[in-house]
């Protein structure tokens, strides 16, 4: 008796430094990929469903608000946001101390805190010959002194990690800093990519050298404790991350983002104690478990069962009578059909040829597309820029991207692409009435795929009824991309989401000299480069906005695409599961979900 | 035993020459959609594919003899260690299917055959060209929403880490299903060896001896079909090893099947590689069993 009353000061003392209630282990959120992982070192993988993941176990120095729209950065490790200076050339960051890794063996039992040099070897990681990263690019002529490096690692097939970059290196155990070539004020969404700025411990690297992906260790909310490639992924609350509470700036009329954060502000983060994620990849058996109440989210609801889940795109009945609900939101993301503008018939910047792609663009029908193809789940794009991004204008409008297969009739006719061999396809132009008739079909690239029929048929009834004879080559993707890049197909459709927020990350694939790369068609037009160039130095604003108009201009001029669709994502969530709202471009959004175990268990009754 | 050798270097010619000359390049597709000529050349040079060659085919047939084809180019994982893990899940639903469906074809078989030309016969008959007309992914989707989602007799899919759960609660109606698919066509099949046997002149001679007809049956008629069954079953068996695609698929089963498609899909050559030269080395210690198997069977058959 006297010892508990010796002791009972003691334990009120250590319940009051206790940190918040953590993770509740008992809440169990669990949902499905459709498609496998591949590994979980950031700078290996460009994959979606991998960099859903790491973005849940590793930490970018920046991150978003998960509730404000417009998008809103926000530091993540950092104390405050980046010091941008000389131009908006140099980036000071400082890590807030006392951020810890999980535990590892590589750490030798020793806790692991998160300094500068710990994002500055991460940078380099990406340069590593090795890794053979996807997301180099985007760095790759950017930071001061990198590039060196690269070549000399290239030479000699290893990085030097100690090699000390003008442009990239840590000043203190907190501090680091990033020296740009030239201005480039989309570096700060970098910043909060996982896949090019997410914190790798060196020791950890080293450690399991080829394996790193197999072991993600990092600062993170959550922990990798199973793995079953390919198969189910479970994942636990970090023991040791930070005190982070549940937070955000939802717009004042954004009522469904006011509601979570009245719901869920101040709670501790991670608030569920476990995720289970699976991978399914087929249709039927993901929308199946989720209406068995065998997963608690339905990421992305299957084209094929749109139909049942959202008729008129509206949440079925007796799903909201369960209490589903549901968030439609525009992918910052688009699909077109480019034109190879070196191809002799649909290429070139002449008049006529100008006029042959302008008219292709008015005779596809887009919307027969969402409806019959897509099943209503996307809208119409009319520019090149995803919905969400900086840059983006929701009310752009334009007569060059509307179907009209009257005017795309008369425009052909208006250029001389008429049927002059009576087989019933229109001709190329002669100079002369006399010229021998020079016949042209257009060869458009496609896979072999299902999803990718009923696309095919809505272009070729659309160019039959405009005369063009339409024909096929059947694919498999990695060749198809390997033509592409060859230059070598007159068309193919290809779909794009923005690793960053910006306008730039669309536009990225029309300028000239990422012909070959990023730009498929091989668009090079010296104004638009010029403008592009002139955009990426600038900040965001009125400015930026007006030249991004004007490029969107040309792009439509000279139609080096014709513009698809921004593809909507549909995601469920059962009566339980709270909080869940798609962010744009930000990839961790476990933490901020939460599972009402009283709602579950009237549920599970 | 000998022609297993020039039959394994002409399978790893093919495969390397396909991949070759009709695979795409995989530098393209690791690089991603935007790349530079560097980048897809030190992904080149990492992979080994900017070697002669000669060089390369002498790299892969180390390998076949090694038994070690490196790490999967796309996930980095070992490609040992993608076989020895997907094996496990396809052997758990593929073994029950083959067994269960060779015993009850046979079982079914000898009986129709035993009451050919009756109207039970023809009725079975034709529920068999019924279910062989019908789509193994009809069958599956059908059965997993009925069984599954409608009936709950069973989950609508999934896999766990005890075999035995595995076994008892998620492989069931996969099996069933793909039982539901193979036992139509091998029972047609089988009883057209029972009602070959059935009209041989030894068969007529042991009904004339006195013998019972479940003697002649089950003694006579069976032992002699067993040879044309066991070469059927021989052909079937290393598929048993890969897997069903789509059963692994509709059932997130995580199986070799599946890995296979992912592979081929993802340009994965060290893993497609691997895979047809153990599906060949498969075939062909398969082939050899069943020949052994013959003697077994019939004393008769000789091994010269």
């Amino acid at each position: 008796m006297k010892l508990a009353s010796l002791l009972a000061p003691l334990a009120v003392a250590l319940a009051a430094t206790a940190p918040a209630a953590a993770a509740d282990n008992a809440k169990v959120f669990r949902y499905a990929f459709e498609v496998a992982e591949t590994g979980f070192d950031p700078v290996e993988i460009s994959d979606l469903y991998s960099s859903n993941v790491i973005a849940n176990i590793f930490d970018t120095p920046l991150t978003y608000d998960y509730l404000a729209r417009p998008i809103k950065l926000v530091p993540n490790t950092l104390a405050a946001m980046p010091e941008i200076t000389e131009n908006g050339t140099l980036f000071t960051m400082r890590v807030k101390p006392g951020i810890y890794f999980a535990d590892d063996p590589a750490f030798q039992g020793k806790k692991r805190e998160l300094t500068a040099e710990d994002y500055v070897y991460s940078i380099k990681r990406l340069f590593d010959p090795k890794k053979r990263s996807p997301n180099l690019y985007l760095f790759e002529g950017q930071i001061a002194g990198m590039d060196e490096i690269l070549a000399a690692a290239r030479k000699a097939n290893r990085l030097d990690y100690d090699a000390v970059a003008e442009g990239l290196r840590a000043l203190d155990r907190y501090t680091f800093q990033i020296r740009l070539k030239q201005p480039n004020y989309n570096f700060l969404y970098y910043l909060a990519y996982c896949n090019l700025t997410c914190a790798v411990a060196r020791e950890v690297a080293e450690h399991y050298g080829d394996r790193t992906a197999e072991h993600p260790v990092g600062t993170g909310p959550f922990r990798l404790t199973f793995w079953k490639r390919s198969s189910k992924m479970v994942f636990e609350p970090n023991p040791g991350y930070r005190e982070d509470y549940y937070n955000g700036t939802p717009a004042p009329d954004d009522a469904k983002g006011q509601a979570i954060l009245a719901k869920l502000k101040g709670k501790r983060l991670p608030m569920v104690g476990r995720v289970e994620v699976y991978v399914i990849e087929e249709p039927q058996p993901r929308w199946l478990a989720f209406l068995n109440n065998e997963m608690d989210f339905l990421e992305r609801v299957p084209n094929e069962f749109a139909n049942v889940a959202t008729p008129n795109n509206e949440l079925a009945p007796n799903l909201k009578k369960r209490g589903v609900t549901m968030e439609r939101t525009p992918g910052m993301e688009l699909t077109y059909s480019y034109f190879g503008m070196k191809d002799p018939v649909v290429g070139g910047y002449e008049p006529e040829k100008v006029a042959l792609r302008r008219a292709i663009v008015l005779g596809q029908d887009v919307g027969a597309e969402i409806r019959i193809a897509r099943k209503n789940q996307a809208i119409v794009a009319h520019g090149p820029i995803g919905p969400g991004a900086l840059g983006y204008d929701p009310d752009f409008r334009s007569t060059a991207t509307e179907y009209d297969p009257a005017k795309a009739k008369a425009l052909l006719d208006m250029y001389g692409y008429l049927d002059c061999n009576g087989d019933g396809w229109r001709d190329l132009p002669r100079k002369d009435a006399g010229d021998e008739c020079k016949p042209f079909s257009i060869e458009y690239a496609s896979a072999p795929s299902a999803t990718q029929k009923p696309l095919d048929e809505n272009w070729k009834k659309n160019m039959d009824a405009i005369g063009i004879n339409l024909t096929f080559k059947k694919a498999k993707w990695p060749d198809l991309l390997k033509e592409s890049k060859a230059g070598k197909l007159q068309m193919w459709g290809l779909g794009w989401s923005a690793a960053y927020p910006d306008a730039d990350a669309f536009f990225v694939m029309l300028y000239g000299p990422n012909g070959g790369q990023a730009n498929h068609s091989r668009f090079n037009q010296p104004e638009f480069d010029r403008l592009y160039e002139q955009a990426r130095r600038l900040p965001d604003g009125p400015e930026r906005n007006a030249i991004y108009r004007e490029m969107n201009r040309l792009f439509l001029v000279y139609a080096p695409w014709r513009l698809g669709v921004h593809r909507i994502y549909t995601d469920l969530s059962q009566p339980w599961t709270v909080g869940f709202r798609r962010h744009p471009v930000m990839r961790g959004f476990w933490k901020y979900v939460d599972i009402d175990q009283p709602v579950l268990a009237t549920a599970s009754r | 035993m000998w022609q297993m050798i020039p039959t394994l270097a002409g399978v790893i010619l093919l495969i390397f020459f396909l991949f070759n000359w009709v695979g795409g390049d995989p530098a393209q597709v690791l690089a991603g959609k935007i790349s530079n000529p560097e980048q897809i050349a030190n992904i080149r040079k990492q992979l080994g594919v900017d070697q002669p060659y000669w060089y390369q085919l002498w790299v892969f047939v180390q390998q076949v003899f090694t038994f070690d084809f490196g790490r999967s180019w796309s996930t980095n994982e070992e490609v040992s260690r993608i076989l020895l893990t997907r094996v496990g899940p396809t052997l758990t639903i593929m073994v029950p299917v083959l067994v269960i469906e060779t015993v009850l074809a046979v079982a079914l078989a000898v009986m129709v055959a035993y009451v050919r030309g009756s109207l039970t016969d023809r009725t079975i008959m034709v529920i068999c060209t019924t279910a062989m007309s019908i789509s193994f992914l009809v069958y599956i989707i059908f059965g997993q929403w009925l069984f599954g989602f409608i009936l709950g007799w069973f989950p609508v899919q999934g896999w766990s880490e005890s075999y035995w759960r595995n076994l008892t609660h998620y492989a069931p109606l996969p099996i069933m299903l793909a039982i539901f698919v193979g036992l139509a066509p091998a029972l047609r099949l089988y009883r057209s060896f029972f009602l070959e046997e059935i009209n041989q002149d030894y068969v007529r001679t042991a009904r004339a001896k006195g013998l019972p007809e479940k003697t002649v049956m089950m003694k006579h008629v069976l032992r002699n079909a067993l040879i044309p069954i066991l070469t059927n079953v021989g052909i079937y068996l290393p598929s048993v090893f890969v897997g069903s695609f789509l059963l692994e698929v509709f059932f997130s089963i995580p199986g070799l099947g599946r890995e296979i498609v992912t592979a081929v899909n993802r340009s994965d050559f060290p893993v497609i590689k691997a895979v047809t030269v153990y599906l060949a080395v498969l075939t062909m210690i398969v082939n050899l069993l069943v020949d052994v198997m013959y003697k077994l069977v019939d004393p008769r058959v000789s091994f010269k």
